[in-house]
């Protein structure tokens, strides 16, 4: 292995049931949408090989469950997170009302050394349904929301269609590595290095 | 055992498909073309998997809330594999291949698509399941036999005798004599028996008159038994005899139920007499309606949709079943006739009177299952301080509603510590495998010992046929113990609170009906069990818009029953697969004792149960596999990230379908 600086990233996908946090996700990681997805219990994850700026990161995605409750099951995942993304569905009010909690929520359970500049990014999902004629939410009203939340990246986004989800990825890995701090924690090329911390591949930048 | 392939896909998803991609050969990916269903459903002359989709898309998850034209479709759809279907369930029980698997279908054995990728690897390892599927078809009938044999020779052995020799005439005879000798009043009595069920069951008919005979010809089918039982041994005057009996019994029902409906109930001896004796006309009837879609009560769809299930595969414990409930309420009212009833060959004599088709094979499985169901049952008996004081239905009847009780007071009062601790003690002592058999297995048999029990479990642990996944989950969970007749409209029914509480003599019911009143909110749990439904095994045949009709009745009654928990995503799933296997309200009986039992605690807000058990788990997986343990922690993962939603799903979507799942279930 080339670099022996810290490649991987974790990005947790936040957001209410049925947005499409799943669809966002596996367009990404496999190029491909369905329509038939079944619920997320708990938490899911996918990883990916990605290149920035001559680098190799393995980017593990973790998927979550919608469903308020399952917040007090397993949130120890959102520790060491590098990048949080929330994304709500174009199409319901609520979806965005909530982003607030989500938001709150993760800072809570991450606890991020630097909280105020921790990075999230926004994607506004399923601009594709009813072509844009059912949207509840506009996108003046989402960017205000960014803006007052330290002008988090924005992206409007179908995972059915592709729209937009390689660009906002991109972001999602070049916000997530703005974080990196100075000193680096090292990730074993093997795994069978004795005596691993637990957590250490994911303490680097909390 | 058939092992897993092990190409692994580029990118790790943990809970979908690199675990085992044996699963996600199972899982659906594509949507169902109404050319698949038609050819699955059409064809039933060729190979013909869906032995188990028939059942939910034709009774189940027939919807009872959509307008006659919707309803005749999967009518229409189901009707014309049925026979056949029966003829192959009974083939599979006398071990003949049970099933055959969907090569050109692309479907699997439980109608799920398989991925077109995976098409390749599921024909290759189709085989193998196909040879485990029927090497562990005939282990149970094997098993099943046994213990259909064993459980007549101290009761009935008569009957036993004439059951093993295949002469069905013979065993009439012989029963009549078995009958007579034994308890003249025997057969009278379970024709009160099923009188008084009968009278609960109309208690909930609304429909027309021609419904209600419907029913009732449905309800009766056994007296057909015995009447023609009467003529064949040319004793007229007996069968006259009897019939006035009967009436004399039902008044008593009648007085002793203080019923609304007695009007109905006494107009029904005369119905009975029309019925009995022209099996014709029975035909008639339950066949016609799968032709003509009726707008009969909900009721009326359900009851024969029931008893057509006896006939149509899995030979139907549920009418059994339904007697039951009738025979609990009775005998709660009447001990005496209670008593005889317990002396009476109950299993056999009834299961064989009710069964319409005369498949040996098929009524020996159900006794089979019976016994193990009163087994599996005694495990609710011993949560109740009068289990040992009352035996049999009665003592189970009120272990359920002790139980749901127990778990009400739980999850309301939250300093019910005690109870909760009562429970905790219960239900580690059930959990307690092996060298606890006595304690665990003394059912109502008189305390009998079930000395089956290693080789049943051990049968589980090796995979329930799909032929017998659907009866043996249900009396794994005590469907019928926990069965409270009408409880489950009840709480679908939008106008609960005016509901009288006569039938359900019963506190939780009280909580149940006050709760709505009490809280102000909308039910919360609505919009996610909308989200949730198309997300429930997406592209399955048998959850078409019908079918997710049956699912949102089925998870909303489950969110009513139990508030502290309401809906939690994954129960979905369970709550899907059990309507694949069984009719809708047992479904709901079966999620109650999952939910409620094996994992309480587990989809409250808090979901404390699941948390307990996941570090618990993580603790196993450190002591037990300590090189695992050292990789994931240097990945920065947790074991029980990735644990977590298996057990929350029960492993639905995470294991095959071939492999036993559920067999935590019962054991």
């Amino acid at each position: 292995m080339a670099s022996r600086r810290r490649t991987l990233l974790k990005v947790i996908i936040l957001g209410d049931s049925g947005v499409g946090k799943t669809s966002l996700m596996n367009q990404y990681v496999n190029k491909k949408f369905s329509n038939q997805y079944k619920a997320t219990i708990g938490a899911d994850f996918l990883t990916k090989e990605v290149q920035f700026e001559d680098r190799l990161f393995t980017l593990q995605i973790w998927d979550t469950a919608g469903q308020e409750r399952f917040q007090s099951l397993g949130v120890a995942f959102y520790r060491g997170a590098d990048c949080c993304v929330l994304v709500y569905d174009v199409n319901s009010m609520k979806s965005f009302d909530n982003l607030n909690n989500w938001r709150e929520e993760f800072l809570i359970q991450a606890s991020p050394s630097d909280p105020d500049n921790f990075p999230f990014v926004l994607l506004g999902n399923k601009v594709d349904v009813d072509g844009g004629n059912s949207r509840v939410v506009s996108e003046k009203k989402a960017k205000a929301w960014c803006a007052s939340k330290g002008n988090i990246p924005y992206f409007e986004t179908s995972a059915k269609d592709g729209i937009n989800v390689e660009e906002a990825f991109q972001c999602i890995v070049k916000n997530a590595l703005k974080n990196e701090p100075e000193e680096e924690l090292y990730m074993p090329d093997t795994v069978d290095v004795v005596g691993g911390n637990r957590g250490q591949g994911s303490s680097g930048c909390c | 055992q058939c092992t897993t392939p092990t190409n692994e896909p580029r990118t790790l998803n943990l809970n979908d498909g690199a675990i085992d991609q044996r699963r996600s050969l199972c899982w659906t990916t594509e949507k169902a073309s109404p050319f698949l269903i038609h050819e699955i459903f059409q064809n039933p002359g060729q190979t013909q998997p869906d032995l188990i989709i028939l059942i939910p898309s034709s009774s189940s998850l027939a919807a009872r809330e959509l307008p006659t034209s919707q309803t005749e479709r999967p009518r229409r759809r189901t009707a014309a594999p049925r026979r056949p279907a029966t003829a192959r369930a009974a083939a599979a029980t006398m071990g003949a291949t049970p099933f055959d698997f969907d090569f050109d279908h692309k479907r699997d054995v439980y109608g799920f698509a398989v991925r077109p990728q995976h098409l390749q690897r599921f024909r290759e390892y189709a085989k193998i399941y196909k040879e485990e599927e029927d090497e562990r078809t005939h282990r149970w009938k094997d098993f099943l036999d046994r213990l259909a044999d064993s459980a007549d020779l101290p009761s009935t052995p008569s009957i036993h005798a004439a059951a093993a020799g295949d002469a069905e005439s013979a065993e009439k005879s012989v029963k009549e004599e078995h009958h007579e000798a034994e308890n003249t009043d025997t057969d009278t009595n379970l024709e009160y028996l099923k009188e008084a069920d009968g009278n609960e069951e109309l208690g909930d008919v609304n429909g027309e008159p021609d419904d209600i005979k419907g029913v009732t010809s449905n309800l009766e089918k056994p007296k057909e038994d015995s009447s023609s039982r009467g003529a064949d041994c040319d004793e007229d005057d007996e069968e006259e005899g009897e019939a006035e009996e009967r009436n004399i019994k039902i008044e008593c029902v009648d007085q002793v139920d203080d019923n609304d409906e007695s009007i109905e109930a006494k107009g029904k001896p005369e119905d009975f007499d029309d019925v009995a004796g022209n099996s014709e006309k029975l035909k008639e009837e339950t066949s016609a309606d799968y032709v003509t879609p009726n707008k009969a009560s909900e009721e009326f769809k359900e009851i024969n949709e029931g008893s057509e299930e006896i006939k149509v595969i899995n030979g139907g414990s549920e009418g059994f079943k339904d007697q039951n409930g009738g025979s609990k309420e009775l005998g709660e009212v009447n001990n005496d006739n209670f008593k005889r009833f317990e002396e009476t060959p109950f299993d056999k004599g009834l299961l064989d009177e009710l069964e319409p088709i005369k498949v040996e094979s098929w009524r020996r499985v159900r006794a089979s299952l019976s016994i193990i169901e009163k087994m599996m049952s005694s495990r609710v008996v011993k949560r109740n301080d009068t289990a040992n004081a009352i035996s049999g239905e009665v003592a189970t009847q009120l272990a359920s509603i002790e139980e749901d009780r127990a778990v009400e007071e739980t999850h309301e009062g939250n300093s019910a510590e005690e109870s909760y601790d009562a429970e905790k003690v219960d239900r580690s002592q059930d959990g307690a495998p092996g060298d606890s058999t006595s304690v665990t297995l003394e059912g109502d048999n008189g305390g009998s010992y079930f000395p089956w029990r290693e080789e049943l479990e051990s049968l589980v642990r090796g995979g329930v046929p799909i032929a017998l996944r659907g009866e043996m989950w249900q009396a794994f969970v005590g469907v019928g113990a926990r069965k409270i007749t009408g409880y489950y409209n009840k709480l679908l029914d939008e106008r609960t609170d005016v509901l009288d509480e006569k039938d359900l003599k019963d506190q939780v019911v009280n909580e149940q009906k006050s709760s709505p009143k009490k809280d102000p909110k909308p039910e919360k749990w609505k919009g996610q069990i909308e989200k949730d439904l198309p997300r429930t095994f997406p592209g399955h045949p048998a959850l078409d818009e019908d079918g997710r009709n049956a699912l949102r009745r089925l998870l909303t009654a489950y969110a009513r029953h139990n508030p502290s928990v309401g809906y939690c995503q994954a129960m979905n799933f369970f709550a899907g697969l059990f309507l694949l296997f069984m009719p809708e309200e047992n479904a709901f009986w079966a999620l109650v004792g999952v939910i409620d039992e094996y994992f309480e605690g587990y989809y409250t807000e808090e979901m404390i149960e699941s948390q307990v058990d996941q570090l618990v788990l993580e603790d196993v997986v450190r002591e037990r596999f300590p090189k695992l343990a050292k990789h994931t922690d240097i990945l920065g993962v947790q074991v029980t990230w990735v644990t977590g939603p298996w057990f929350l799903s029960i492993f639905i979507n995470m294991l095959p379908w071939e492999s036993g799942q559920f067999f935590v279930f019962g054991m």
